[in-house]
């Protein structure tokens, strides 16, 4: 086969210098934004960022009273801050495992969390193990989520309930609070100790209720 | 017989079917042929114009915001900022609509009474777009609410959203369709002034600046466009649809696909149409520029509003300035280079394969939900999103490149074809 070589010479001629300058700056442009767009800062990044750690911890679990007549009510007020890096979201979660229902026994009576606390139902689906709604079970007894998004690093959050128990015995309720996304120990408190339904490490506080 | 209002320096005049000889005996019709007059009412219709496509450039913009804020905050209040910001936008455009219909409506009267019936069509579906755009706009905030009322929560694809989001798309093509029309009827009357005016530097010193003008009035009504068409894909792309009641999340692949095709085919299609605008605006020379910066617009809107809210996205900021790269080398393939078809091309399918990057960080949640459909954290997005970069995008780059090509194909057709 023979080729035309005085053909392809003079259209190569006939294309302007200064198009021909352009094509070039262009390719290597080009080939700088892919590359880096694609490879170099994505492993830049990988090598430079640090993975987020927040640090939930619960600073202050105030029981107003350990003992308490039928009827008459209590008050816990439970104050939790993060103490490393900024968490997209901070729950502190209170649950009542000895009672099938909390309607008409506790209510909030104050909390400065950015989001409204929400009351959990038996059968409510909750996440659980620490990873959210990616493993999710059925709540086994009532509980109440306070949480904020984000939560800063060094910031306070509190809540006050006022529990008034129906039934003689002891109220027990659990306390924790987690920081999402949960990606090592750090990320949940407290880090040992009794787990409830959800498999996840809490706090016991509980009150003696007595006859009248 | 019928009447009609007639818009006369701040005095409401009912005039019936006006016809010459009505005006020839009052002082009316010295004011109705003025070409000051006529000047003044197609200026303001260019104005109103121009306000349209603000507000719903505001209203987009903060769209985006609010989508951001959704993700980082959960806001429990109507009256968050984006919301604020979105509802401003939304009352300029009605402002904007307001002014463009009454001197519409002035300027018809004044075509029928003194061109004997030549009307410009175009002016008349420009306002027809905006006046339904932005009686969609109206529409979709007491739907919402009533939404809301039902249903609680919505997420971001449901019928108020939709609505919302079509009558910001309509009113911002209305309001661009108005440009080009004012700009021909402009430059008839200034061809006359041309002809008259001997002074032809100072002549083409007004032409010069007119066409800045008219070049930077052709971007921002570019821009909505461009937003409301990116909103509306993302409506059906992104995974923020399931709700308590309703889940109208598209099947991931589906959604995936979607965004695979449409992003690079919009990219390319509103960037060639705004250079071959931009070029018939200039008297037909190529001017290297208005691309440029119509991608550095879209790149801070996208700065502002969904990446400075998200603190861990702050640091990835210059990764994303990069994407201004593929914008200023198709501006130059399409200005500096011959027009041929193989750089014409070659500018769509650059523009297309920039998609994956140009619509980041909103894009992670995408194809997320193909690859890992790990939850998608607002500290997670950038580890996440450059994790799936080096496996999604050579999987996607060449359906890019492809749709970015169709589109520089489909807006050389629709500019030839209103040529």
């Amino acid at each position: 086969m023979n080729f035309d070589y005085s053909k392809i010479y003079n259209s190569i001629r006939r294309v302007n210098t200064i198009t021909i300058i352009i094509i070039v700056i262009a390719i290597i442009s080009l080939i700088i934004y892919y590359s880096l767009s694609i490879f170099f800062i994505p492993q830049l990044f990988f090598l430079s960022s640090s993975e987020v750690k927040s640090q939930p911890i619960i600073t202050a679990a105030k029981l107003s009273t350990s003992e308490v007549v039928v009827g008459e009510s209590f008050h816990l007020t439970i104050t939790a801050m993060n103490n490393g890096d900024t968490a997209d979201l901070q729950v502190v979660s209170l649950s009542f495992p000895n009672t099938t229902s909390i309607n008409n026994i506790v209510k909030i009576s104050k909390y400065n969390f950015t989001q409204k606390p929400v009351f959990i139902e038996i059968g409510d689906e909750v996440g659980s193990e620490y990873v959210g709604l990616d493993k999710v079970i059925n709540a086994y007894y009532p509980g109440i989520e306070a949480n904020s998004r984000p939560w800063y690093t060094g910031d306070y959050y509190q809540i006050s309930i006022e529990v008034k128990p129906s039934s003689v015995g002891r109220f027990v309720i659990f306390v924790k609070t987690i920081s999402l996304p949960h990606t090592s120990e750090l990320d949940h408190y407290p880090k040992l100790g009794p787990k409830d339904y959800q498999g996840e490490f809490v706090a016991v506080y509980s009150v003696q209720v007595l006859n009248k | 017989m019928k009447k009609r209002f007639c818009f006369r320096r701040g005095r409401g005049v009912a005039c019936n079917n006006p016809k010459p000889s009505e005006y020839s005996n009052n002082n009316d019709s010295t004011i109705m042929k003025s070409p000051y007059f006529y000047k003044l009412v197609i200026n303001r219709f260019l104005v109103g114009c121009v306000l349209v496509s603000i507000g719903i450039l505001l209203a987009e913009s903060s769209g985006g915001w609010d989508i951001t804020n959704h993700l980082l905050n959960k806001p429990e209040t109507f009256f968050s900022p984006p919301h604020i910001i979105l509802y401003s936008g939304i009352t300029v455009a009605i402002i904007g609509a307001t002014i463009m219909f009454l001197h519409w409506r002035s300027y018809s009267t004044y075509v029928v009474s003194s061109r004997k019936g030549e009307r410009d069509l175009e002016l008349d579906l420009s306002i027809k777009l905006v006046i339904t755009g932005v009686s969609m706009l109206i529409l979709a905030g007491p739907l919402d609410f009533f939404w809301h009322s039902a249903f609680g929560l919505d997420g971001l694809l449901s019928p108020p959203h939709l609505i919302l989001t079509i009558g910001m798309f309509a009113g911002s093509i209305g309001a661009l369709i108005g440009i080009p029309s004012y700009i021909l009827i402009n430059s008839s009357s200034t061809g006359k002034e041309k002809r008259q005016n001997n002074n032809i530097d100072n002549f083409k010193n007004n032409e010069r600046i007119a066409i800045s003008i008219y070049t930077t009035v052709t971007i921002i009504g570019i821009l909505p466009i461009w937003m409301s068409s990116s909103g509306l894909i993302y409506m059906f792309s992104l995974p923020f649809s399931d709700t308590e009641y309703y889940n109208f999340n598209l099947e991931p692949m589906t959604a995936a696909t979607i965004a695979t095709i449409s992003f690079p085919f919009l990219i390319s299609f509103i960037l060639v149409s705004l250079f071959k605008l931009t070029t018939e605006i200039g008297n037909k020379k190529r001017k290297f520029g208005a691309m440029s910066v119509t991608g550095s617009i879209f790149i801070i809107i996208a700065i502002v509003t969904m990446m400075m809210p998200n603190k861990s996205l702050i640091p990835t900021i210059p990764f994303y300035v990069l994407n201004i790269i593929p914008i200023i080398i198709a501006d130059i393939f399409l200005s500096k280079l011959p027009l041929k078809r193989m750089f014409i091309y070659t500018s769509g399918g650059i523009l297309g394969s920039s998609f994956f990057m140009l619509y980041y960080p909103m894009i992670t949640h995408i194809y997320n939900e193909v690859l890992s459909n790990q939850p998608v954290w607002p500290s997670l997005t950038a580890p996440i999103y450059f994790e799936m970069i080096t496996q999604i995008y050579p999987l996607v780059v060449l359906p890019a490149v492809g749709g970015g090509i169709l589109g520089t194909i489909v807006s050389n057709r629709l500019i030839n074809r209103k040529n």
